[in-house]
């Protein structure tokens, strides 16, 4: 879900770089404190982590193969805050270090994939584990692709009504909810799907090394 | 200019560029842009030109076909949007070739701690992530099959997984034999 | 077997790993390829395996042009990974089967052959790892990882084995299998390495890439190690001063050492 600038309106995303400058600085609030030699390369592997897992190809059926998002595998790891954070950050550095990525889409996306996508695979995983955890792991990856393209798809097709011209012509991204919703959700479906299987097998990597699964 | 100027000249110019509305009044900055960019202006409107190709085609297509449908199609719209995302996307290329970025974090050392450690990784994991697909190819004689995709995907993001986590410990050790956060 | 005309790659948005290039090999030839780190060795290798196309210059593998697009052709595209397997420098890019048994098998099976199990039998005998053939392939040490990815690619028993500094994390005594391997067997070899010790036993011809991303020798291996001048160029030995009872002198020296 790569948003060149361009499509999104200054009234869509100076808001949302306010909300996303609140949730920032309410992840790292703690962290802030224990920001030492224990913490900053942590990170930073998780950043990186974050890149390099969205340049694995999800296998979905049919052949074709869609970009991981990697959010939920790095949530139910290492906790939503954390997993928000590296994920901002990759953005951050997408935009600016490697000229991929819109500076404008980055607060949209790092609230719709990082902390709305993080959130909800923990949410997911936690009301689940009880019942059967790999069906929790699976479906916690799937909700947080969908919940994302979802929210990624709403601010999308919000443009038209957000700034129009007077006679109705569009001045960002063109198209309404209509369109948008079926054109970024369907895919996503199974996209999810393929998500969801590659978590369960990385999931059960972890447990194997005995890493500390997320609190 | 300091690169930290830079980067707030390059997000104002950004915000300032989504409240021009006319198309020619955009081709005009866009003139202005490629004018100041120097030398290197063909090779970064060539980048931006790739960068935006599909996302802009796809847009675009799909607005002529809706529009022409519904009886509302509006040339000045398709001019105006791809200007826009081209001009915002050239700026980008360009901001990112005329400074260096990491200098331009330099207001908070941690955040440059931070990005560079990550950059470092980031490039080593992209490289690693070349060499799976191409083992993969390699290994591969005919189209691998779906199964076949799943565990390899899996052991690469598994592998990814290992190697940061290594990675931050051996990062955290170097660190701190260096003396980093000795206050 | 291989002809390389001219050749030229460079990876988006970098400078040209190689230029230039213009080579033959014939069949059966063992071929050492060396220059120092970052001169473009592994990529040339790859490029040779079919897996990126050459940016400039052709390259034709018997005869045939070779590039992951002609590569795509039904029944080509097999054929080639039939007879050209390539040892990747980094063994963890090789392998995501759940067991070293299935690691070794994948190509062969993928291939159809009716011997592929037996294959990997005789394959995981032959490097001392039947006794690891049930384990998974990630929880292995450095130097298992390395023997398990080199007897996947010789279960294909290639015609042309394109091998990416196989003796990294070798043991001495696989390293010396290896050559052994090699040197009787009848498939054309082309080894990468630095290590100039492994590079005399292994090869009969070798070609040096230079640190100006060029071929700056093509010749016999005996004759190349001999050239401290050569091997300074290339940045293979290096240059500095020993003190013996108060005089100091300095010369070129060969260093065998080796590096991931």
């Amino acid at each position: 879900m790569h948003i060149p600038d361009g499509f999104l309106s200054p009234q869509t995303y100076l808001p949302a770089y306010a909300l996303a400058a609140g949730a920032w600085a309410w992840a790292a609030r703690g962290l802030r404190a224990r920001l030492d030699e224990e913490l900053v390369p942590r990170l930073a592997a998780m950043t990186a982590l974050a890149y390099g897992l969205g340049l694995v190809m999800v296998p979905v059926p049919g052949g074709t193969s869609g970009h991981a998002l990697g959010v939920a595998m790095l949530a139910l790891l290492f906790g939503p805050r954390l997993a928000f954070l590296a994920y901002s950050l990759v953005l951050v550095l997408q935009s600016l270090l490697f000229g991929a990525g819109g500076i404008t889409a980055l607060p949209v996306n790092a609230l719709a994939m990082g902390l709305a996508g993080a959130f909800a695979a923990v949410a997911v995983h936690r009301a689940l584990r009880g019942i059967n955890e790999t069906a929790a792991v699976a479906l916690a990856a799937w909700v947080s692709v969908v919940v994302s393209a979802a929210l990624v798809a709403l601010v999308l097709g919000a443009q038209p009504l957000v700034a129009q011209r007077a006679d109705g012509t569009p001045l960002f991204f063109p198209f309404g909810f209509s369109i948008v919703l079926p054109a970024v959700l369907l895919p996503h479906l199974a996209i999810g799907v393929g998500e969801a299987l590659l978590t369960v097998a990385v999931w059960r990597f972890a447990r194997r090394r005995r890493w500390r699964a997320a609190a | 200019m300091t690169p930290a100027g830079w980067l707030a000249a390059y997000l104002g110019a950004v915000v300032a560029v989504g409240f021009v509305h006319s198309p020619a009044a955009l081709a005009a900055l866009f003139a202005c842009a490629l004018a100041a960019a120097g030398r290197p202006r063909w090779r970064l409107l060539r980048r931006a030109l790739v960068a935006v190709l599909a996302f802009n085609l796809a847009v675009s297509a799909g607005y002529a076909a809706v529009a022409l449908w519904r009886g509302d199609f509006a040339a000045d719209y398709l001019l105006l949007v791809n200007l826009r995302v081209l001009l915002l996307v050239f700026l980008g290329f360009w901001f990112v070739a005329r400074v260096n970025v990491l200098a331009a974090f330099a207001f908070s050392p941690t955040l440059t701690l931070l990005a560079t450690l990550a950059v470092v990784q980031a490039q080593h994991f992209a490289r690693l992530a070349r060499d799976f697909r191409l083992a993969f190819v390699s290994r591969n004689p005919a189209p691998a099959r779906l199964a076949d995709r799943a565990r390899h995907a899996s052991a690469q993001a598994a592998t990814l997984l290992d190697k940061s986590v290594a990675g931050a410990a051996e990062t955290a050790l170097a660190m701190r034999s260096r003396g980093g956060f000795d206050d | 077997m291989i002809e390389l005309e001219n050749v030229a790659f460079a990876w988006p948005d970098a400078p040209p790993a190689f230029a230039d290039l213009t080579l033959t090999i014939g069949q059966g030839e063992k071929v050492v390829l060396l220059g120092a780190n970052g001169c473009g060795k592994s990529t040339l290798l790859k490029l040779l395996d079919g897996l990126v196309a050459p940016t400039a210059g052709a390259y034709r593998y018997a005869g045939e042009a070779v590039t992951p697009a002609a590569l795509k052709a039904r029944g080509r595209g097999r054929r080639f990974r039939a007879e050209v397997a390539l040892l990747f420098q980094h063994p963890e890019a090789m392998l995501f089967n759940p067991t070293v048994f299935d690691e070794v098998a994948y190509t062969p099976r993928r291939l159809g052959l009716a011997d592929a199990e037996e294959r990997a039998r005789r394959w995981l005998a032959a490097l001392d790892l039947a006794a690891l053939a049930d384990k998974a392939p990630f929880t292995l040490s450095g130097g298992e990882k390395q023997k398990v990815a080199l007897a996947a690619v010789l279960a294909v028993e290639p015609r042309l084995l394109l091998l990416d500094e196989p003796s990294a994390s070798l043991d001495p005594r696989t390293a010396g299998w290896l050559v052994d391997l090699l040197q009787d067997g009848p498939a054309t070899v082309i080894v990468s390495t630095h290590n100039l010790s492994l590079a005399a036993e292994l090869g009969e011809r070798c070609l040096i890439l230079g640190e100006n991303r060029r071929l700056i020798y093509d010749g016999p291996v005996e004759a190349a190690l001999a050239d401290l001048d050569l091997l300074e160029r290339a940045n293979l030995a290096h240059r500095h001063r020993h003190r013996h009872g108060g005089h100091a002198h300095a010369h070129a020296h060969r260093h065998d050492w080796e590096s991931s």
